[in-house]
């Protein structure tokens, strides 16, 4: 087990409930969609994984409770993605930008080096280490911040909508990535053929609740529920 | 900004760079030095110019974009031909009819000006087209400016790109929307000030939930309110030396300026 | 074409050795004050918000606006900046976007940034930041304060820039002051104009963005400072009237060994009639002056006051 939530609700500052007493468990390695129409708590949901959002309930990440105590613990197990890639790459190379967490995580200078380098063949940008993320394209940048997270050596990838945006080649790259990666997956998205693909077990949203969860197939294959839920 | 860091390999023309850090320290004893020079001495802006136009070859900087930006820059020269008549000094010419006087002292401080002015616009587009941006903000940062402060100028930098795109999209659509038929009525400057305020507005709100955006994206990698950074490249002997050299003339200057 | 907003940026060779480097003694205790006030107040948010509030005055002055004439301008922001963001955090967006736009894109000069920064920083900032909160208190409007703040933080801009030209020998006080400060009168409707825009649009579509109701911390310090800045503008401006000197400026540098430039009594630089259209011009600049001073003064009072009433500012 490497995530647990229990009874999580969260309400934003203006009165917005965004999420409603949501419990989900993820075991390790396991790859799982979180599908709802915009607006259903999905981006909220992931922001609780590593205590940047904090809300009434418990969430546990590997066995540990996420609270203000062990946050920079927590925050090298979950690899949070951002959906909008310029919100991630804040440095001026990517270098930089995926030498960032593990700078953070206090580790020594040759074994951030060694970090970047992996992370960086792990979504085969070996090469572009000193390009500037504002000269890149959009997929590019994707697979940059995907690098960015997976340099902390984290135990949980959360996604928040990966290929939103991206061509079909980019799709590819980004969907291969995230089949080959061996650790637990969570992607938030509105993209069901990503889904289909490559993650096995899907968890449906509304309005902040969790509405259905369960294997990709059954729920894509219940038209009705698509329907009600505002997906199709 | 000039050249993408990295992408050269490390060779010996890299080997043979000097340190971002004196780059810039040299360029403002430089500045410092030509403002020091008496007016009465101009031999010494030829020296000067020497210098420039020396380490504008070595450094191999675009010289098309050299002058380019220095001829930006000209509109200052326009302010600086006030100050023949502007200065006090004895008169070497009257201009018929509304009797102002060219003086010689005003002269004298127009070639001070506007060769000060040019030198430094050299230096400054030199040192900025051989160094790239992040080089040189890294470069503040290791000659005492706050990190906090080096740190918030490079987000700026970084997301200048972001919001510059968001500004041009709207002013686009601005100019979208307002093409007006020849001949049709001119839009107030006031309906134009509410129109370019409602954008800055928008941007604004559009800043402030990057910023929120930003700040998630930085303490979900740990990002602890600190600044902390790798590449502590060592000064060569070459750098102490320049800078040796920099520093007596700038001093020497400034005694025979004032002392 | 947007020469006019430019001119706020001195390039080098303007302005001496010495006010260049008090420029930057200057600009860098106002930034090491700002620095620390904002920490308190933002925490670990500081980097990531100032930042990104930075590019939004260095790309909201890219958003230009047609004047007559076909050229066209843009506002220089500090005001906007200081009543959104608060004067501290105001003071680092524009030390960020000046010494940008001096380092890497040549607008205004390396050595001269020091003075750039203290111009278009600390005195429009304050000055501006002051103006709003004293006109919001007096009309309660915040369109009309905001216009007025936004006036007065590019007027006073324009006068720093016109004294550091005189102490510098460069230009004569008294041709500089009303060359810039009236040529920037007007600019300054133009960023009062879309200053109060851009506040009416964001009290409208994001109240929640302004946030006035919550005194900053560092406000009344800012305040302060923002009088002794003032006030030192006002006794430098002051000078030639307490000396009965029309050029006491010049003669104060020269005697300070600033200038050996101006060397010979102003009467003779231009014929009769240009001094007295200039004179006049700069004598009901000074009068302008202080009524400024009056009001910073008036402003600091009624700060410091609500600060006794109220102990949890």
């Amino acid at each position: 087990m490497v995530l647990e939530i229990r009874n999580l609700s969260f309400s934003y500052e203006d009165g917005l409930e965004a999420l409603r007493d949501v419990s989900l468990r993820v075991g390790d390695g396991e790859k799982v969609a979180i599908v709802g129409a915009n607006g259903a708590g999905k981006s909220t949901l992931l922001l609780h994984l590593n205590g940047v959002l904090e809300g009434t309930g418990q969430v546990f990440v590997g066995g540990r409770r996420v609270q203000p105590a062990n946050l920079m613990e927590i925050r090298r197990s979950v690899g949070l993605v951002f959906q909008d890639p310029d919100d991630q790459l804040f440095s001026s190379t990517v270098f930089e930008d995926v030498a960032f967490g593990p700078l953070y995580m206090g580790l020594p200078e040759e074994k951030v080096r060694e970090r970047v380098e992996a992370a960086l063949r792990a979504v085969g940008m070996q090469r572009m280490a000193g390009r500037a993320p504002h000269r890149m394209s959009l997929g590019e940048k994707k697979l940059a911040a995907v690098a960015t997270v997976l340099s902390m050596d984290p135990r949980i990838l959360a996604l928040d909508e990966p290929t939103s945006g991206l061509d079909a080649r980019a799709t590819r790259r980004i969907t291969r990535l995230l089949a080959g990666l061996d650790l637990a997956v969570l992607v938030a998205t509105h993209d069901l053929s990503l889904v289909r693909e490559i993650l096995p077990r899907t968890i449906v949203m509304d309005r902040g609740e969790i509405v259905a969860d369960g294997s990709t197939e059954r729920i894509l294959a219940d038209r009705p529920l698509l329907v009600r839920h505002g997906l199709v | 900004m000039g050249a993408v860091p990295g992408k050269s390999p490390r060779s010996r023309s890299e080997a043979r760079r000097l340190d971002p850090r004196t780059r810039l320290l040299l360029t403002l004893l430089f500045i410092l030095s030509i403002n020091l020079v008496p007016v009465s001495e101009f031999w010494l802006y030829g020296v000067a110019l020497v210098i420039v136009w020396g380490s504008i070859l070595v450094s191999r900087a675009p010289l098309v974009k050299i002058w380019m930006r220095t001829l930006a820059a000209l509109p200052f020269v326009m302010a600086a031909l006030a100050l023949p008549f502007t200065t006090p000094g004895p008169a070497v010419w009257t201009v018929p009819g509304i009797g102002w006087q060219l003086s010689r002292n005003g002269l004298e401080l127009f070639g001070a000006v506007l060769a000060r002015f040019l030198l430094a616009v050299q230096a400054a587009v030199t040192l900025a087209s051989v160094t790239p941006a992040h080089e040189l903000f890294q470069a503040l940062g290791r000659i005492g400016v706050p990190t906090a402060l080096v740190a918030i100028i490079g987000l700026m930098y970084r997301y200048l790109s972001v919001l510059g795109d968001d500004a041009a999209r709207m002013l686009r659509a601005r100019s979208a929307r307002t093409s007006r038929a020849p001949g049709g009525k001119r839009p107030s400057l006031l309906w134009q000030t509410r129109v370019a305020g409602s954008m800055i507005g928008s941007l604004f709100v559009r800043a402030v939930a990057r910023g929120d955006r930003l700040h998630m994206a930085m303490r979900s990698r740990g990002f602890d309110g600190t600044v902390r950074t790798l590449n502590k490249r060592r000064l060569h002997w070459i750098d102490w030396a320049m800078l040796s050299v920099a520093g007596v003339a700038a001093l020497w200057m400034f005694y025979w300026r004032f002392i | 074409m947007d020469l006019l907003p430019l001119a706020l940026h001195i390039p080098d060779g303007f302005l001496s050795a010495p006010v260049s480097l008090g420029g930057w003694v200057v600009a860098a205790s106002v930034t090491w004050l700002a620095l620390r006030h904002t920490r308190n107040q933002l925490g670990e948010k500081q980097a990531p918000l100032i930042g990104v509030l930075a590019a939004f005055i260095f790309a909201a002055q890219a958003i230009n606006f047609p004047i007559a004439g076909g050229t066209s301008g843009h506002i220089l922001g500090a005001a906007l900046a200081a009543i959104l963001v608060g004067p501290w955090a105001a003071i680092l967006l524009m030390s960020a976007v000046v010494s940008v736009q001096g380092l890497l894109f040549q607008d205004g000069g390396l050595l001269v940034m020091g003075c750039n920064l203290v111009n278009m920083g600390a005195f429009a900032v304050f000055a501006g930041y002051a103006a709003y909160t004293l006109a919001l208190k007096i009309t309660r409007r915040r369109g009309t304060a905001a216009f007025v703040g936004a006036w007065l933080s590019v007027e006073i801009s324009a006068a720093a820039t016109a004294v550091e030209l005189s102490l510098s020998g460069t230009f004569p006080l008294k041709i500089s002051l009303p060359a810039l400060t009236g040529v920037y009168a007007l600019v300054g409707i133009g960023e009062g104009l879309v200053t109060a825009a851009a506040l009416s649009l964001l009290r409208s579509a994001r109240p929640d963005v302004l946030r006035d109701d919550l005194p900053l911390p560092g406000r009344t310090s800012a305040s302060l400072l923002t009088a002794g800045m003032t006030g030192t503008l006002m006794l430098i401006l002051l000078a030639p009237l307490a000396s009965a000197n029309p050029d006491g400026l010049e003669s104060v540098a020269r005697n300070a060994g600033f200038s050996h430039l101006a060397q010979a009594p102003a009467i003779q630089v231009m014929s009769g009639y240009c001094v007295q259209w200039l004179g006049s011009t700069f004598y009901s600049v000074i009068i302008a002056m202080i009524a400024g001073a009056v009001a910073v003064a008036a402003l600091v009072s009624v700060v410091s006051h609500r600060r006794i009433r109220r102990p949890g500012d």
